[in-house]
């Protein structure tokens, strides 16, 4: 054995454990919603990948309802918007593409092998505990597999239920707002004997989104209205949790989400707008741990999933005279992993997943694909006080089969992940953090069987990530209780970057492997809370990022207008956010800011596809008291304060000043 | 606040280790020598006397409302453009030129752009509109909408004329028949599924019907349609997704089907099949992979794609042989070639290059050798149509021709044609040095009886015309219409003055009256006011005046290029004298542009030509004291521009007005 590594052995023996792998699954009631964010804030900051954390309380401030609302408060992350809250909204973190963005609820993914990428205006705030945005894993090592698989995570945690002495909590609340927003909810938790726990939710939600806009033309410059911008949803969940002695624990969900929603348009001198959207979803999924003393843990996961599309134009002119396509998908997936923790400091695991993908659509000569995907992963880490490195490889071996016609090859790879950090100044909460990765995403459905664009022999799409950043907190006594800042350097290349690819015909394209992306850019975050006396707490953060996201695609296969080294569309060099809310006795206040420097329509950045930058601005205030024993929330909310129809996304405007209002319910 | 010296400590050199640590990370992010973009320039910068411009349509993409018109002066060898407010960033330049004209943009996926007579057509597919064009200005004559009983857009395609009408196929299995004078859809005639193009041959209407919204199932037909009933009267039977069809001038119809699209090559199953319009058949299939074709002077010029490269090869129509495989002999590739069109001033052949669909285009001529001239950026995405504009009459431009708006009565000499200074002075009729008074006569002549515009340039300048007979007056009744080039909100009114020819002579020297227009009595219409042009020292240099009044100024200098003064006068200045009417442009600061309004009655180019407002009665006709004179017909007509304002933005310039013809309203 080696000096150093003798060294690191000696080290870890002599220290005690540490308690990163307890389960967060003890709560009382009555905790300070400062001190939860201040453990989370920590908690994020020792995280040797970059990591970002919202919890209930912090989105409250926000007035944040969809999930994409909150995710556009993060440094890195650029919210690709259509507008409204019908309109369909995907996060590129770190200019990667939305597709390299994975969705975890609860432990496990959530995924849409059909277009790779997850609508993040489905998922409602309502009952969220927490949102993660990690440039990999943090929950501990007992993951599945898949958790690994994803250049990004967002992690959606579902509050688990609290009873303080009695059976039955009952959560009401509902909200109305502008352009016709209504939205009510109801959830129920229910104590079944000591052990177990049962939560039962639902929500509807119902926009008219017909906002008006401004359509600039020039001279010709007109107001219009946002018609055929409706959406109706429905969802309904039911969790179980179970903890049992003997480190067991079980959580099973059943989830449901139903929406039907126009899709509008904004052409010069045709109004008509007639396209609608229908959206099912379903899925069962549970999550068994057991831990065997505190050396060896074991946890399975299962989920069975069906999704469903229905696209209809009224107005096509084919023979049929409409379009009417549906799209079905299903999948299965299972997932066992174990950690053994040899030393105190060291602890390894092993994780296999199996998933299954189905797709089919009414698509003419739609192949019918099913891909069988296995994952292994092995991971190590070692936690010290001072030094965290943690080091994974996954194994992704994939094998598809079609009803029709050819089927894409089977893929195998592996994919690598390293990631320190490093305490090198003992009594200072001071830390460096290093960071690689390499993943990748395996060409979708679409991208491999899309009638014309479809290109069968499409190889994954790989993103490499480097980060290395330092995070520096400090917690003086006075009226600054904490703050924190972080700051990071990164570097992504993305290769084999799946774009479209026109052929010899405008109206055939295909998806080819040429794109490649350099991205360099520096991600800041800082964060100050304020005790004042008299019980008022303030807190401020704010984000930053600047990248230099190119488009290193070879000029070959584009000799004029080459867009070598232009910045890619929608991705701005500057953008950040910033937060600042205030705790009285009587009133809480929040504003919060997302700004974004200009950006390019197109992927040639000439000035005609300059889009303007913007920024907006939404306050929010809200008041909690107690009725009897019922405990009651009034919140009222003024979003986009300046009102400009600013648009994220060419000629898909952004509603203008909108309020809303709501009151939440506890007993 | 207690601390211990140990914690300064650590905290300064913690501060210093934050600073280095960032200064350092910044540092690596932003290392980049090789992160230049290299900006592609416009291409080439070609010139030529032949003729005077080009105009190119860029559809742009679907859903992204940036169709664009852009216009390339061959006069002075460059793009037009100008600074539109409305883009964000520092740098404003737009070659927007539809824009430039009109304030507004064209909209969403425009499909093809036509000229017919002295207007431009431009189809905009995604907006369902018809953009009608003052073929010389660019400027909006009007907008056609094309939408459905059920709100939906007909995505109309391709554009084809005859006579005095124009035809649009649209994707909803339609066509419209439109009339070029009124603008108004006159009748839908039923074809095949998704009409793709469409063109006039023996008196008959020739469409493709591709049916490519149904890609398992295509049509395969070409429907033809009777002008006189404008109803279907046959289909022919092609290949699958019939597209580009055009006939020459002796009725050889050709037609190109795509064929199915075959997935595992790429590749599509192109024909070319040839119609006799005759017995409307079928007459023969050629194995010949052409995507898209242009026929002019007899010949088709044809490209196609192969499995590596485009080729264009050129077919004789009269015999359907293929008289050059390959007409590029230099080696010039394209990346996509959009569309191919003849230039009639020269013959030169043009090619599209719509390069990979989501950046500029570039468009490239080649001299009939085969050889390449010059290549220009086509200022917008996907460019799918080229339109020329010349001062030379056409020959055997199939889209252009002569249009008589009235098979009798016209214009048959210009007496005089003496205009003020102004930006569309030496260019609408463009002088030529050498050309004199005479010459220049003859060419506003040649435009009117076109019904092409003609400039009075500023304050003053006059054109006198007389007819092959007579205009009658009727009793009570507007007796003709003085066509311009007046829409709403941009007038640029002239007095009608008329004259009779009592001596017989046939020269304009008898009494002149003046039809006594709506501003007649305003008491700030000034009734004899002189203005005086002086030559500038360079053609570049804006034309100063004065007048009578102690007045001066200068007819600023706008985009056009040549010089503002008459060219063919002799003088370094020349006095006009005439009557003043108040200044009609004023600033709309709710709209952001200038608005130049409209007088009620009684003046050129005050109001659109198809409205009352162009009429004129001669029984409006007073004398030199303002007495009413009864006139029972007229020889003679003078316009005279009758506003001195100059308008402070670089497109609109001085108001001058336009004349594009005469007409008595029967």
């Amino acid at each position: 054995m080696n000096r150093p590594a003798a060294l690191l052995l000696a080290s870890c023996l002599a220290l005690p454990a540490l308690p990163s792998e307890v389960a967060d699954s003890v709560r009382t009631v009555g905790i300070d919603a400062v001190t939860v964010t201040a453990d989370r804030r920590a908690k994020d900051l020792r995280a040797a990948v970059p990591t970002q954390a919202l919890d209930a309380a912090e989105m409250r401030s926000l007035g944040a309802l969809q999930l994409s609302d909150a995710v556009k408060m993060m440094g890195g992350a650029i919210i690709k918007d259509y507008g409204g809250i019908g309109g369909l909204k995907t996060v590129s973190v770190r200019s990667l593409g939305a597709a390299h963005t994975g969705v975890v609820l609860d432990g496990v993914p959530v995924t849409d092998a059909q277009t790779g990428q997850i609508d993040l205006g489905r998922f409602a705030l309502d009952g969220v505990e927490s949102i993660t945005l990690s440039g990999g894993q943090e929950d501990g090592i007992l993951m599945s597999a898949r958790q690994y698989a994803s250049a990004s995570t967002l992690a959606i945690k579902t509050a688990r239920p609290a009873f303080t002495g009695k059976a039955v909590n009952v959560a009401a609340s509902v909200k109305g707002g502008s352009f016709g927003f209504v939205n009510p909810s109801l959830r129920l938790d229910g104590r079944l004997g000591e052990r177990l726990a049962l939560s039962v939710s639902g929500d509807y939600t119902h926009v008219r989104g017909d906002y008006p806009y401004r359509q600039d033309n020039g001279s010709a410059t007109v107001e219009r209205r946002r018609e055929n911008s409706d959406i109706d949803s429905w969802h309904v969940e039911a969790n179980l949790f179970g903890h049992f002695d003997g480190g067991r624990e079980l959580t099973a969900k059943a989830y449901y989400y139903a929406s039907e929603r126009g899709l509008p348009t904004n052409i010069l001198y045709n109004e008509f707008a007639g396209q609608r959207l229908w959206d099912r979803n379903f899925f069962l999924q549970g999550k068994y741990t057991r831990r065997y003393g505190h050396r060896w843990a074991l946890s399975a996961t299962g989920k069975w999933n069906r999704s469903y599309n229905r696209y209809y134009d009224p107005v096509v002119y084919n023979a049929k005279g409409y379009d009417d396509e549906r799209y079905r998908q299903d999948e299965g997936y299972v997932s066992a992993a174990v950690s053994y923790r040899p030393l105190e400091c060291l602890s390894l695991s092993l994780a296999t997943d199996g998933i299954v993908n189905a797709m089919n659509a009414t698509l003419h000569g739609f192949a019918v694909p099913v891909r069988y995907t296995l994952l292994n992963v092995l991971a190590a880490r070692y936690v010290h006080e001072r030094l965290t490195v943690s080091a994974s490889v996954l194994s992704t071996a994939t094998h598809e089969t079609v009803h029709r016609g050819v089927a894409a090859p089977g893929r195998h790879r592996f994919s690598p992940a390293v990631s320190l950090s490093a305490k090198p100044f003992g009594g200072e909460d001071f830390r460096i953090r290093l960071m690689y990765k390499d993943v990748f995403r395996l060409p979708t459905f679409n991208d491999l069987y899309y009638g014309t664009v479809g290109t069968r022999t499409l190889l994954p799409e790989k993103a490499m990530q480097l980060d290395g950043g330092i995070t520096w907190m400090k917690q003086p006594r006075g009226w600054v209780s904490r703050w924190s800042v972080t700051a990071d350097a990164f570097y992504n290349r993305v290769t084999d970057k799946i774009v479209a690819v026109p052929t010899k015909n405008l109206f055939i394209w295909s998806m080819m492997n040429i794109g490649r992306v350099d991205v360099k850019g520096v991600e800041t975050t800082a964060e100050i809370q304020f005790d004042f006396p008299g019980r008022v707490a303030a807190t401020v953060s704010g984000s930053y990022t600047w990248q230099r996201a190119l488009d290193k695609t070879s000029s070959d296969e584009m000799p004029y207008k080459a867009t070598f080294n232009h910045q890619i569309p929608y991705t701005p060099h500057h953008s950040g956010s910033v937060r600042a809310s205030i705790a009285l006795p009587w009133l809480n206040l929040g504003w919060t800011m997302v700004a974004s420097g200009e950006r390019f329509c197109n992927q040639y950045n000439s000035p005609e596809y300059r889009l303007d930058g913007y920024s907006e601005h939404n306050l929010t205030a809200w008041r909690e008291f107690t009725l009897r024993a019922v405990r009651m929330k009034v919140q009222a909310e003024v979003l986009n304060v300046g009102g400009d129809n600013y648009e994220v996304v060419k000629n898909y405007p952004m509603p203008g000043r909108q309020w809303r209002a709501g009151v939440v319910v506890n007993y | 606040m207690a601390r211990r010296g140990g914690g300064q400590l650590l905290d300064m050199s913690m501060n210093k280790t934050l600073a280095s640590a960032i200064i350092a990370v910044c540092a690596a992010s932003s290392l980049s020598c090789d992160d230049e973009i290299r900006w592609d320039t416009g291409g080439d910068t070609p010139v030529s006397t032949d003729f005077a411009g080009m105009y190119i349509l860029c559809e742009g993409l679907y859903n992204m409302n940036n169709s664009l018109l852009a216009y390339y002066d061959f006069t002075s060898g460059t793009m037009l453009s100008f600074q539109d407010p409305g883009m964000n960033g520092a740098d404003k330049t737009s070659h927007d030129f539809f824009k430039m004209v009109n304030g507004r943009r064209l909209g969403d996926t425009a499909n093809d752009l036509q000229r017919y007579g002295s207007k431009l057509w431009c189809v905009v597919n995604v907006s369902s509109q018809v953009e009608v064009m003052d073929l010389h200005s660019g400027r909006s004559l009007g907008q056609i909408p094309l939408f459905g009983a059920d709100g939906a857009g007909r995505q109309p395609r391709s554009i084809a004329f005859s006579g005095s009408k124009a035809y649009v196929c649209n994707f909803d299995g339609t066509v419209a028949m439109i009339d070029t004078a009124s603008l108004a859809v006159e009748r839908y005639a039923t074809v095949g599924r998704n009409p793709d193009e469409l063109c006039v041959a023996a008196g008959k209407l020739y469409v493709s019907n591709s049916g490519g919204l149904d890609e398992a199932n295509p049509d395969n037909t070409v429907s033809v349609i009777d002008l006189t009933t404008f109803t279907e009267t046959k289909r022919i039977t092609v290949g699958y997704n019939p597209g580009a069809i055009g006939a020459d001038e002796a009725g050889n119809l050709y037609v190109v089907s795509r064929g199915r699209y075959d997935y595992a090559s790429g590749e599509y199953d192109c024909r070319l099949h040839r119609i006799d319009t005759q017995a409307d058949t079928v007459v023969a299939t050629m194995d010949v992979p052409v995507m898209n074709f242009c026929i002019a002077g007899g010949r088709a010029y044809m490209y196609s794609y192969d499995s590596e490269h485009e080729t264009i090869k050129v077919m004789d129509t009269a015999t359907g042989t293929i008289i050059n495989d390959s007409f590029v002999k230099d080696g010039t590739t394209f990346t996509h070639a959009y569309q191919i069109a003849v230039n009639p001033y020269t013959g030169d052949v043009y090619v599209a290059d719509a390069q990979n669909y989501t950046v500029n285009g570039t468009v490239t001529c080649f001299g009939q050798d085969g050889r390449r001239k010059f290549t220009i950026d086509a200022c917008g995405i996907n460019p799918n149509s080229m339109v020329f504009v010349g001062d030379k009459v056409q020959a055997g431009d199939g889209g252009g021709g002569t249009v008589p708006d009235d098979e009798g009565f016209h214009i048959d000499r210009v007496l005089d044609y003496t205009p003020g200074a102004g930006q569309f002075v030496n260019q609408l009729p463009p002088y030529t040095t050498g050309d004199d008074a005479a010459a220049m006569r003859a060419k506003c002549l040649d435009r009117l009886s076109r019904g092409q515009l003609v400039s009075l340039g500023g304050f003053g300048g006059s054109i006198t015309v007389g007819f092959d007979r007579p205009i009658i007056n009727k009793e009570g009744e507007c007796d003709f219409r003085v066509l311009g080039n007046a829409i709403d909100g941009s007038a640029e009114p002239g007095i009608v003055m008329v004259a009779r020819d009592d001596n017989g002579n046939g020269l304009p020297d008898d009494e002149w009256y003046e039809l006594r227009g709506s501003e007649y009595d305003n008491p700030a219409t000034l009734r004899h006011y002189a203005v005086t042009y002086y030559r500038p020292a360079a053609d570049t240099e804006p034309v100063r005046w004065t007048d009578d009044m102690g007045g001066e100024g200068y007819i600023e200098r706008t985009i056009h290029p040549q010089s503002f003064y008459p060219g063919w006068l002799t003088a370094d200045s020349y006095t006009l004298t005439g009557e003043r009417l108040p200044d009609n442009g004023t600033w709309d600061a709710a709209r952001g542009m200038w608005v130049m309004a409209a007088y009620a009655y009684g003046y050129a180019d005050n109001q659109p030509n198809s409205g009352e407002g162009s009429c004129m009665d001669i029984d409006w006709a007073v004398n030199a004291d303002g007495e009413a004179v009864r006139l029972d017909a007229v020889d003679f007509v003078r316009i005279v521009t009758a506003v001195n304002q100059q308008i402070p933005t670089g497109l609109v310039g001085e108001l001058s007005t336009e004349v594009a013809g005469i007409v008595p309203i029967e």
